[in-house]
């Protein structure tokens, strides 16, 4: 599916939230938005989803445009899940079963369709079953978010879109919520995520693609090592920092006073690439 | 759905009663809203619709924010209507089966909605030109000689303003369960009107709980800014009564004397 925005804008009373806005987004990919506080990312990706009823210029899926209502409105899209921030603060039902069949059932689903949903999205969210008759509000706040993203993927999306899902995580259950949506992701190639996301550490590791914004404007959409590697003054412009492995990676490129290549700016391979300079720095120190 | 929400009507428009201390506007209005239940002849009830437009003239409200606040009410006022002239014996003008139209009826009808208007108007001008805390600590000063007697009128403002503070908040949380319903592809808001009103009731659940949530953070917070200890809080904007104020309160009670005389001369 290829999902295309051309000349959008977007009003919130008198400010304006999005200014022109074109781009095209081609499935199977992870791509990241990313800009400072009241940027827009979430009015944009709010527009991806249907959830801004009034739009300016055109929103088209596979060149179709997206579905209006009688009154012109813009049509909530049923193909896209979206996971907004501190979803746990939205849970509602009285158990965490019904939570999850709450899409379903509103579909005319039956209960054996629901329960064996359920069986597949609970183990990639890493849930035990027995918490389906636990109220949501006896969960932790990292089973929460887990509920609370499973219910969105119980309607199969082929797009998800999270805003900041890894807010107020520790560091553990961080990197977990990361790797659940990279599986989700990767579990089916025409699969898209919509990553919102102040952190850039994890921007530069899981990216296939970057739409930067700044001030209701979209800046660009990037690779991920070509923006953070060759043009990181538009990330400082959008008043942002690099990600630290590439700080780590300048850093060493300005004290040995040469070039070094890398591959790609997971932290991973900037790791292996300064590792030889490291170690023949030591054996000078320890000569 | 806050924007009909009366609490929440303040509209900055740099007016004289803007200027004025929130007690003056406070006393003025009670004074002229009790006189105003002493309307009865047709020159008073035009007496008084001349003085709240001049008033509403001169707190320079544009007139599209004082329809919205009779929006709310116009329920109440056609019920009021439909009451009275169903209800009111008197001379008949018009009948149909069972169903007597007097003239009295029509009379009491029109009088009533009349005054309503009149009420609603004129306590709106107190809400529409002061700031909603400013209201509550206008209320606290007021009420403060009553604390020598024990009475609690610091956390009796404190709650005035921690609920108006809240509402917001509140409605922030609601939106935001809505719209994760409306991305799940539940729009309550689309629904007819017994089903929504009916889908309303499982988001009390959260929403309470979450509110109740917050209250005990609150309670922490103020707890934690030895709030109870000491002397009493003091504020950094200090409300005083000048020249104008006074002047205000003396035309406040001419006028509220005004359907009291027109009363007692029958006119």
């Amino acid at each position: 599916m290829v999902y295309q925005l051309s000349h959008v804008s977007v009003h919130y009373s008198d400010q304006e939230a999005l200014h022109r806005i074109s781009c095209t987004i081609e499935e199977g990919k992870w791509i990241s938005v990313i800009g400072q506080t009241g940027a827009g990312k979430t009015s944009f990706v709010k527009v991806l989803k249907g959830l801004v009823p009034h739009i300016e210029g055109a929103y088209t899926i596979d060149q179709q445009p997206v579905q209006r209502d009688a009154k012109g409105q813009l049509k909530v899209i049923p193909g896209i899940g979206f996971v907004f921030q501190y979803p746990e603060h939205q849970l509602f039902e009285t158990t965490v079963h019904k939570e999850l069949a709450f899409a379903m059932k509103h579909q005319g689903c039956s209960d054996q369709q629901i329960m064996e949903r359920i069986q597949t999205i609970l183990p990639l969210v890493g849930l035990p079953e027995e918490i389906l008759s636990w109220a949501p509000f006896q969960l932790s706040g990292g089973q929460k978010r887990r509920v609370a993203i499973a219910s969105v993927l119980m309607m199969e999306p082929k797009m998800l879109i999270v805003d900041e899902p890894t807010a107020g995580l520790d560091p553990i259950s961080r990197t977990a919520m990361l790797q659940l949506l990279k599986s989700w992701q990767q579990q089916q190639s025409n699969r898209t995520l919509i990553f919102v996301s102040h952190q850039m550490e994890d921007v530069a590791e899981y990216s296939d693609e970057i739409l930067l914004f700044h001030k209701g404007h979209l800046l660009g959409q990037y690779d991920p090592a070509v923006l953070f590697l060759e043009q990181p003054y538009v990330v400082e412009e959008a008043g942002l920092s690099l990600p630290e492995p590439v700080q780590l990676l300048n850093l060493f490129e300005e004290l040995s006073g040469r070039k070094i290549e890398v591959h790609s700016i997971r932290e991973e391979d900037i790791i292996r690439a300064i590792m030889p300079i490291w170690n023949t720095r030591s054996v000078v120190i320890n000569g | 759905m806050a924007n009909t929400v009366l609490i929440g009507q303040y509209v900055e428009t740099h007016s004289l009663f803007h200027r004025l201390d929130p007690r003056t506007k406070l006393i003025g209005i009670f004074v002229i809203l009790l006189s105003f239940l002493l309307l009865e002849s047709l020159l008073s009830y035009v007496f008084a619709t001349v003085f709240v437009a001049g008033l509403l003239i001169l707190s320079k409200i544009p007139a599209h924010v004082v329809w919205r606040g009779l929006k709310p009410i116009l329920f109440i006022l056609s019920f009021t209507f439909i009451y009275h002239v169903i209800f009111t014996k008197g001379t008949v003008i018009w009948s149909w089966s069972f169903f007597e139209l007097t003239q009295e009826g029509l009379y009491n009808g029109i009088r009533f909605v009349w005054r309503i208007v009149l009420l609603v108007l004129l306590a709106s001008v107190l809400t529409l030109t002061t700031k909603p805390l400013t209201l509550a600590h206008g209320l606290e000063k007021l009420l403060s000689p009553l604390s020598k007697l024990n009475v609690p009128v610091e956390q009796f403002s404190l709650m005035i303003v921690i609920a108006i503070r809240f509402i917001p908040t509140i409605q922030q949380e609601l939106d935001r369960i809505l719209l994760a319903q409306k991305a799940r592809g539940f729009d309550i808001p689309s629904l007819s009107l017994p089903k929504r009103v009916m889908s309303y009731i499982p988001i009390l659940v959260p929403l309470l709980f979450t509110t109740i949530q917050r209250a005990e953070q609150l309670t922490y917070a103020i707890d934690a800014r030895a709030y109870g200890n000491g002397r009493g809080r003091i504020r950094f904007k200090q409300q005083e009564l000048r020249r104008i104020d006074y002047q205000v309160w003396g035309i406040a009670i001419l006028i509220a004397l005004i359907p009291l005389l027109l009363k007692i001369a029958g006119i």
